[in-house]
Order: C-alpha cells, then structure tokens, then sequence
C-alpha cells in the first residue's frame, strides 16, 4: 500500500491492467502541481507498413489483418478500401452488405469484451474480469453470451474467428447461400435482446461528472450510422474525401513514444471512436438501438469518456439490429467478388474499427506490388486526447491517494479503449512526486 | 459436458506468427495437419488467445491440450508440460490484455464461471524471439519434432 506524500516522492506500479495491449504512462507531480502526462506506445503498424513494402497488390488484405486480433476485419476493410480505390473499382449491393455484416460481428464482439471483462469491472468495484465474473457470473455469462453471438457471423462469413480467411480484394472467397445465413438470425435476435439488457445494466452505473471538449472525427456515409465510407467529417467543420486524409491530418513523432501521434493541422488534438461515431450520427442509429440510448438518458452527444460503455453498449445493439437487416434483405449476389486487375496507382481507405477511425493508403507501382502503405490506427489518433483527459483528471484530484489516483488515472485511459495489439507493446503506469 | 457436434479432444495452438516465437502454437499445428499419427477424434484449432474464445473453443471437450510460448527463462525450445492448477501469473499482469496473459487469464477466467475443461494439460515452448516478424528461431524450430511427439502422445494417452 502506498500513500500519497509530500515533494520528492517517486512511485510506479506494475504494467497497465485490463487494456487491450501493451503501453507506457507517466505522470509527473513537481511541488503539488501536475508537470506532464506522457503516453508511450510502441506501435506495430510501423512495421506492417515496411513488411508490406514490394509484396503482391492483394497481399495487405491478409497481412494487416494479423496486427490485431480484436479488429482483424478493421484492418481488411481499410485495406479493401484504399486498394479497390487504387484498382479504381466498387463493391457494393449484396457484397457490400456482407461487410457490414461482417463488421458488426467485430464490433459486437470487441465491445462485449471491453464492456464487461475490460470496463465494467471499473464501475462495479473489481480490480478485473475474472473478479466480477466470480461475484456475478450471470453478468459476464451474458456478455460472453453477446460476444459469442458476434464470434459466429465473423465464422459464417469469414471463415474463422481470427484473421478471417474468407475476405479478398473485391469481396469474398465464397459468398453463403441464403440458406448459410438464416440460422444467425435467431443468435442475432437473441443478442439483440440480450444487448438491450445490457444498456440497461451499464446505464445504472454511476459515472464521474466529466466533459471533455474534443472535437470528435469519424466517417460519415450519408444514409446510415458508419461503419465504412469514403468521408470523414467533424463537428466543427472538417468535412472531407478519405483521400484528402493525410492534408488535414498530421502524424508527428513526440519525442517520449515510438508511435506517432496524430493532429488535425489547423485545430490540433481530436477524439476518434465510440463518443464521436454517436455524437456525431446519434439520429442514424437502428430504431432499437435510439430507443435504448433515449432510455440510458444519452443525450444528442457524449462528451463524458466514462459514459463511452453505455455508448458501446448501445453501439452492439445497433450491431444486432444493422445485422438483422442485412440478413433479411440478403440474396446471394452472382459472384462472390468483383474481377480485380493489377495496375499503378495510390489509393486511399478507411473504416470505424470499434475503437474508431482506421485510415490506410497503399501505393502500387506498375508491377502490380506495394511501393508505399501507411496505416493510421485509432489509438494512435486518440493518444494526444488521451493524455488530455488524463491531465484533466489529474489536476483535478491531485490531493487523491497515489493508489487511487493510480487506479482512476488507468480507467481514464480505459474510457478509450486502447488497442494493444495494434498500438502498443508495454503498458506501465509510472506517477512521479518530487 | 461432452457436446455431439464437436469432436471429444482439441488440440489448440496459441500465438501469434507475427510475433516469431509466439507463432510455435500454430507452427505445431500446421505440421500436425499433416501428420497421418492424428486420430480422427482430434480437432485442431490456432487462436490468438483471447481470453473467451479459447474457453469457446474448450466447451464440450473431453481433453484440451493448449500449445503456446512460455517464458520462464530455461533454454529456447525447451518444452515445458505445465498443469492448470499451477499456472499462475505474476500480481499486476493479471486480466491485463487479451493478448499478454491470455492463457493464464483464460484459466482464472473458466475457473470462476466454471468453465474448466476435466483434462486440460498445457504445453509450453520457451521461445528465443518475440519481436515482430515471421519465422521460427533455429532453436523453437527444431523443437517441432519432439513437441509433435508430445502432442500426439497427450491425445492418445
């Protein structure tokens, strides 16, 4: 047990508990008065866009779906995206729908997981998942009841639970009979039950009084809550193509993490994910899935990190529902994909992985292979306004216990979801007194 | 509790292949596909060790057998055979991602929600490696052999 103490006390705990992957952070306390906030991450996208360097103009598609386990199919719809855009070809109609479908699978399940083994323990008292699941089994069965049910679109339509094979440039391998997909509507109405209950649950937790002014960016598609498209709009006035993408968007190195961190050129910090997708198409979600946020008490926007479970929680049944509908309209399309044909060109794409926005661009040269990728994930988009909120919080509690305000500090980087695997290595919470 | 629609015993590699070493798991079962000793009882499986879907994957098996790296500071390519009950993680790193402790974690976690498989023997690979890239270490590599042989012995005995 450690207690706080007056100038000149170091202290540091072990790594980071319950985010998705590996980090490093450090607060600085100088005389009473906070000094910095540093967020270090180590990020594999940096790799990936070397090792995608002189491979085969399909090859990313396969490839970046290994950075995360959590968001495979994240990364090879942005992958899809931005190298159909330099092939100069669409997927749309019954294939188009596929993807969706299959998207939902990867939110529902990665919010089913973050929602109740990651967050909820936060608000219910638990230092972790395993605590809470061994207090209250009945909820964390229903959650992975929900994550399951997410677990078996990813398998109908991609093959497999991780790294789904199933997925190529221009669709699929093989599209399912509408006969395959008729047994994953009733899982689908059974999780969209049970993830209305779950709303239910995480609206009654009691959440800090905190407003974060972020400007929140996602993608925006004209007709429907987004999952893909090919704009990406802000609430304060960035309205743009994907392509337009690298002129408003900065990545610069900070001198304290291997990653980059992202900023918008002209306004600097900005929030992708959960709380911007909702605050900025709350009208666009599913009739189930406005009826539960009215009922949870979300208002037009959310701009407190904590609520970001029970927009999670009300983005799976959006999910369920989106799902149904894909289901119900479904008829197996001609071809399982459109004809792809090598040729140069750069091309640009991006996605809402559950955690947000996921921006890739490829460049194939007249060989048909990779000459340049880069891939924007969202955690490091969210780094600086991590750090925000952090700051934020600690200023405001620095009179806190080092145990408490170590254990607040991490749900604030929580809030956010973090993704390890495709943003970071180690995470180390470090609060340094002098 | 046995389920008919799934085979009785699992043989499941954990790991990832763009982490070297992390990919013995599936390494293993890769060359397991191909290997004509496997009884036709034996489904195999690689998974990233998530948490969840490795208790998924256990539910209704009469036997697991779980392949993943494990670091306990004995030589690359040592096979360890651990038992459940002792697998056990340091204090801090526990629950803390569904890629750092997975295994572990999915242990702590079936055993709250009763979710344990009867028979579930865990075997570890010290690897040498386990920064970012694909390949196998020489050493990880040439435990294949002896790890197959392991293998195929758990699922039959």
């Amino acid at each position: 047990m450690t207690h706080r103490a007056g100038a000149g006390r170091t202290l540091s705990t072990g790594a980071l508990a319950r985010v998705e992957g590996e980090g490093a952070m450090r607060v600085e306390i100088q005389d009473g008065q906070l000094v910095d906030v540093q967020l270090n991450i180590y990020e594999p996208p940096r790799f990936f866009e070397g090792f995608l360097r002189g491979r085969g103009f399909a090859e990313p598609v396969d490839i970046t779906a290994r950075i995360c386990g959590i968001c495979p199919v994240a990364y090879q719809m942005s992958a899809c995206a931005a190298l159909e855009d330099a092939l100069g070809i669409t997927v749309d109609g019954a294939l188009a729908d596929l993807r969706t479908l299959l998207y939902c699978g990867e939110w529902i399940e990665s919010h089913a997981l973050h929602i109740h083994l990651l967050h909820a323990p936060d608000f219910l008292g638990f230092d972790s998942g395993i605590e809470l699941a061994a207090a209250n089994p009945t909820v964390v069965e229903r959650g992975l009841e929900v994550k399951k049910i997410g677990n078996e679109i990813l398998e109908v339509l991609g093959g497999r639970a991780i790294h789904p094979v199933n997925v190529r440039l221009g669709g699929f391998y093989r599209t399912p009979t509408e006969r395959e997909l008729r047994p994953l509507r009733a899982r689908l109405e059974r999780g969209l039950e049970l993830s209305i209950e779950v709303v239910e649950l995480v609206a009654g937790f009691d959440f800090p009084d905190q407003e974060m002014p972020y400007e929140f960016v996602a993608v925006d598609h004209p007709d429907s809550y987004p999952i893909m498209g090919r704009r990406i709009v802000s609430d304060r006035g960035l309205d743009i193509d994907v392509a337009q993408f690298s002129e408003h968007v900065e990545e610069h190195q900070v001198e304290h993490s291997t990653a980059l961190h992202s900023r918008l050129l002209v306004r600097g910090e900005y929030l992708v994910g959960p709380l911007a997708r909702f605050s900025l198409n709350r009208s666009r979600l599913t009739p189930a899935a406005l009826a539960a946020a009215d009922r949870a008490g979300l208002g037009s926007t959310c701009r407190n990190p904590f609520r970001s479970i029970i927009v999670r929680a009300v983005e799976v049944v959006h999910a369920f529902e989106t799902g149904l509908a894909v289901i119900d309209r479904y008829q197996r399309p001609p071809a399982p994909h459109v004809e792809v044909t090598a040729r140069a060109g750069i091309g640009h794409g991006v996605s809402e992985a559950p955690r947000g926005l996921l921006y890739h661009r490829y460049e194939i040269d007249d060989k048909g292979l990779i000459a340049a990728a880069t891939i924007v994930p969202p955690t490091s988009q969210n780094q600086a306004a991590i750090e925000h909120d952090l700051r934020h919080y600690v200023e405001h509690n620095l009179d806190l216990e080092d145990d408490e305000l170590r254990q607040r500090a991490e749900v604030t980087i929580r809030n956010h979801d973090p993704c390890i695997s495709c943003a970071t290595h180690f995470l180390d919470l470090t609060v340094e007194r002098r | 509790m046995p389920r008919p629609d799934r085979l009785p015993v699992l043989a499941v590699g954990v790991g990832n292949p763009m982490r070297r070493d992390d990919g013995v798991g599936p390494a293993v079962i890769d060359r397991l596909r191909t290997c004509s000793d496997l009884p036709s009882t034996v489904e195999l499986l690689i998974l990233d060790g998530e948490p969840t879907r490795l208790i998924d994957a256990w539910h209704g098996r009469e036997r697991v057998v779980v392949i993943d790296a494990t670091q306990s500071g004995d030589p690359p390519g040592t096979i360890h055979r651990l038992d459940p009950a002792i697998v056990d993680i340091p204090p801090g790193r526990h629950d803390r991602s569904s890629h750092g402790a997975g295994v572990e974690t999915a242990i702590d976690l079936a055993t709250a929600l009763d979710r344990l498989p009867e028979d579930l023997v865990i075997l570890g690979v010290e690897p040498a490696e386990l920064n970012l890239g694909t390949g196998l270490s020489p050493s990880v590599d040439r435990a294949l052999s002896e790890l197959v042989a392991q293998i195929i012995h758990e699922v039959t005995r």
